[in-house]
């Protein structure tokens, strides 16, 4: 029997609408994810004014790069998301001036030899699942990073936690999700199958 | 759960993921961008890309003020098709310049315009308004909080008395200070913090940094760094110049708290 909540939601396609340039369609993604990422930038920028100037980098980025979305990669909102995160740390590196040594890539690489692709996504309330089940602090300090948008070195200071500590509870926290993340998707493939 | 270390490959990966590459890790990276198939592989960042949506949006996600929204559409207008947008807004001089302003500016446009006839001539954009105003504003606005700061007894508070003026509403504010001791920004600073009953306690926002001037009563534009959703507490600390990302809460010397 297919798992039907591991199943792609087919009524996000306001990206290809986009790039496709549908009258209309720049406003509703606007309306659709304008608050995930003023909510993002926020959190990563030091003031309001800056958040102003990223926001709109951002949805430059999302114009161009809306044709390039794959609904069998991520969901629109994790598209967003991770265009929006990019310029964030791209803004956060130049603001630092620390070099940029290897450029983020343009398109989604997943899926290589050594590591297992997503080549499903799952849905976000599974995700959710995923976090809270890990244990206190590797979940504190992911929600720490993703979430309030604090450096790793910050994270440390923040809960008085050796940044070795606050690393590794970040890595084997994420490792951990998506090793069920990928197992889910092997699951739904082999269910699908079926 | 599996205790073995990570890869090497795999830290930096989810390193990079998360933003935090420092610049050891960098160069690291770099050499095995270079050489490592699996270096290309962005499946912790599509990874954390999900998680940061869905966990913004199950903590709350902040409206975008409306003037970044026109301002975003306004440059959209060249790339597509005829969209159905909204005339082109200006963008508003402050992003944190809550939307009451509005009124304030045609109130005052509209006192220069029947006060001062010989004015009625194209002029730029109309002046900010002052702290005191914007305390002003928030204050007749009906949707603000005023609550009187309590002195502890770090000696800076002695003798120091104001209130802290809030509008969840327009996510806007203004604190007054009378008596509290001035500060020297080359050594220490005032930082507010708002702890916000639907946040972890252990992580209030971010209010700003100020200084005081001996001698001076003192109005501060509050600058939350973040959405404040419930303000239970306010409260002042002293902390190094530029403010910090964590305060040790060493020296709390006012508080103002909510209901």
């Amino acid at each position: 029997m297919r798992d039907e909540s591991l199943v792609v939601k087919t009524e996000e396609r306001l990206l290809g609408s986009v790039a496709r340039g549908e009258p209309g369609a720049v406003k509703a993604c606007l309306d659709q994810y304008g608050s995930l990422v003023w909510s993002l930038a926020l959190r990563r920028t030091a003031s309001r004014e800056e958040a102003e100037d990223a926001v709109q980098e951002i949805f430059v980025d999302i114009w161009r790069s809306a044709e390039r979305y794959d609904p069998a990669k991520s969901s629109e909102a994790g598209f967003v998301a991770l265009i929006a995160r990019r310029r964030l740390i791209d803004r956060s590196r130049k603001a630092s001036r620390r070099p940029i040594l290897t450029q983020l890539p343009d398109g989604l690489q997943a899926g290589s030899d050594d590591h297992e692709a997503l080549e499903r996504r799952v849905e976000a309330s599974q995700l959710l699942e995923m976090v809270n089940e890990l244990p206190e602090k590797q979940r504190d300090f992911i929600h720490l990073a993703i979430v309030t948008g604090l450096s790793h070195t910050q994270i440390a200071e923040r809960t008085d936690t050796p940044l070795g500590t606050v690393k590794s509870n970040i890595r084997r926290g994420l490792a951990e999700i998506r090793r069920q993340v990928t197992g889910s998707a092997s699951r739904d493939q082999t269910a699908g199958a079926s | 759960m599996n205790d073995r270390p990570l890869p090497q490959l795999e830290e930096l990966l989810i390193d990079r993921a998360t933003g935090d590459l420092d610049a050891e890790g960098e160069a690291r990276f770099a050499e095995m961008f270079a050489t490592e198939p699996g270096a290309t592989d962005d499946t912790y960042e599509l990874l954390v890309a999900e998680m940061t949506a869905a966990m913004l949006e199950q903590d709350g996600l902040e409206s975008m003020p409306e003037s970044v929204a026109a301002a975003i559409l306004e440059g959209a207008q060249d790339r597509t098709a005829p969209v159905d947008i909204s005339p082109a807004t200006h963008r508003a001089p402050r992003a944190s310049w809550p939307t009451w302003s509005g009124w304030l500016l045609a109130a005052a446009a509209l006192i220069g315009w029947l006060v001062l006839p010989g004015l009625r001539t194209p002029a730029g954009p109309p002046p900010e308004p002052t702290v005191a105003q914007i305390r002003d504003a928030l204050v007749s606005g009906g949707s603000a909080v005023q609550l009187a700061w309590t002195a502890t007894e770090d000696p800076a508070a002695a003798g120091a008395s104001g209130e802290v003026v809030w509008s969840t509403a327009e996510q806007a504010g203004v604190m007054t200070f009378s008596g509290l001791e001035a500060n020297d920004p080359s050594i220490s600073q005032y930082q507010l913090w708002i702890f916000d009953a639907t946040r972890d306690d252990r992580f209030p926002v971010d209010g700003g940094v100020f200084d005081v001037v001996a001698g001076q009563d003192v109005l501060i534009e509050i600058q939350a760094k973040i959405g404040v959703r419930e303000p239970s507490l306010f409260a002042i600390t002293v902390e190094q110049p530029g403010g910090v990302v964590v305060s040790d809460r060493e020296r709390i010397v006012l508080v103002a708290q909510a209901d």
